[in-house]
C-alpha cells in the first residue's frame, strides 16, 4: 500500500535508505585489477628473464599478453554494461578516468619510436598511477590511492635507470597500484 | 513557518523512487522495484505519476530481446526534490 501521510522522520529515513542502497561497489571489479596487475607484472618479469638471462631477442613478444588481456577486459565490461541495471555518477567518473587513461596510453605507445622504450616505461608507470590514484580518490579507497601515488614515485625513479632495471620497476609499479589494492579489496567498498 | 510539502513527493514510494534516481544517472524498472521493495503494479502507477508531473523521464526499449524500462530524473525533478528537502528542513529547524 502507498503511504501518503509521512512524518518528517519517515521522509528522511526513506531518502537516506535509498542513498545507501545505490552505493557503488568496486569489489565487483576485483578480477580486472588483478588480471591487469598480474598480466603486466608477469610479462615484464618474463621479458627480463628471456632477454637478459637467456639472450632471446624476441623476448618483447611476451607483451602479446596485453591485447589478450584487452579482449578479456572488453568482454567483461561489455557483459557488465549489458547486465547493468543502474548507471551512477561514480560509474561515469571512473569510466571517464580509464577512457582517458587508455587514450593517453596509446598516445605514448604510438610515440614510442620517438621517445624510445627507455622513456616510455616510466611514463606508463606514472599513467598507471594517475588511473588508480584517481579511481581510489573517487571511491574513497585508500589502498588504490596510495598505490597510485607510489606507482608515480616508482615511475619517477625509473627515468634514472636502464631498460633492464625498468622491467623490474614496471613489475613493482603494478604490484603497488593494481595487485596489492586488488587483493586488499574487501567484499564491499561502497561510495 | 512550515513550508508546504509537495504532495507528489510526500508519499512513501514516490519519495523512494525520487531519492534513488537523485543518486544515479539511470536505473531500470526492476532495479528500482528491488531497491524499494515495491510491487510491479504499484511501482508502475507511481512512476507514471512522477512521469506525468515531468519529474522523471521513462524510456522503454528492448535489451537482449526483452522489454526494458529505464528511468532518470529530469531537471524539473531535481528542482522539486530540492524544494521538498528545503521544506522538510523548515519542519526540523526551530522557527525564529
Amino acid at each position: 500500500m502507498e503511504k501518503e501521510n509521512l512524518n518528517v522522520e519517515e521522509s528522511l529515513n526513506i531518502i537516506s535508505e535509498m542513498i545507501s542502497n545505490t552505493k557503488y561497489n568496486i569489489s565487483e571489479d576485483k578480477f580486472i585489477y588483478l588480471m591487469w596487475g598480474y598480466a603486466v607484472a608477469v610479462s615484464s618479469m618474463a621479458h627480463y628473464v628471456l632477454q637478459y638471462q637467456f639472450g632471446i631477442e624476441m623476448a618483447w613478444l611476451v607483451w602479446l599478453t596485453m591485447p589478450i588481456a584487452g579482449v578479456v577486459n572488453a568482454v567483461y565490461f561489455g557483459r557488465k554494461k549489458r547486465k547493468a541495471r543502474v548507471f551512477s555518477f561514480t560509474d561515469r567518473a571512473i569510466a571517464s578516468v580509464w577512457k582517458a587513461f587508455i587514450a593517453a596510453l596509446f598516445v605514448f605507445l604510438f610515440a614510442s619510436p620517438a621517445l624510445g622504450w627507455n622513456g616510455i616505461y616510466p611514463v606508463l608507470m606514472v599513467l598507471y598511477g594517475i588511473g588508480t590514484a584517481s579511481t581510489g580518490g573517487i571511491i574513497k579507497y585508500k589502498a588504490l590511492t596510495v598505490g597510485g601515488y607510489l606507482s608515480m614515485v616508482v615511475g619517477f625513479a625509473a627515468f634514472y635507470f636502464g631498460f633492464e632495471t625498468q622491467l623490474f620497476l614496471l613489475s613493482l609499479s603494478v604490484t603497488v597500484s593494481f595487485i596489492i589494492p586488488g587483493h586488499l579489496l574487501p567484499k564491499k567498498v561502497n561510495v | 513557518m512550515f513550508e508546504p510539502l509537495d504532495p507528489l513527493l510526500h508519499s512513501q514510494l514516490r519519495l523512494a523512487v525520487m531519492s534513488l534516481l537523485m543518486n544515479v544517472e539511470e536505473a531500470d524498472f526492476n532495479y528500482i522495484k528491488e531497491k524499494t521493495n515495491a510491487t510491479s503494479g504499484n511501482l508502475s502507477v507511481q512512476v507514471n505519476k512522477l512521469k506525468d508531473a515531468g519529474y522523471i523521464k521513462v524510456e522503454k526499449t528492448f535489451k537482449d530481446n526483452y522489454p526494458h524500462t529505464s528511468c532518470r530524473i529530469t531537471d524539473q525533478g531535481v528542482d522539486a526534490f530540492e524544494k521538498y528537502l528545503n521544506a522538510l528542513r523548515s519542519y526540523i529547524k526551530p522557527t525564529d
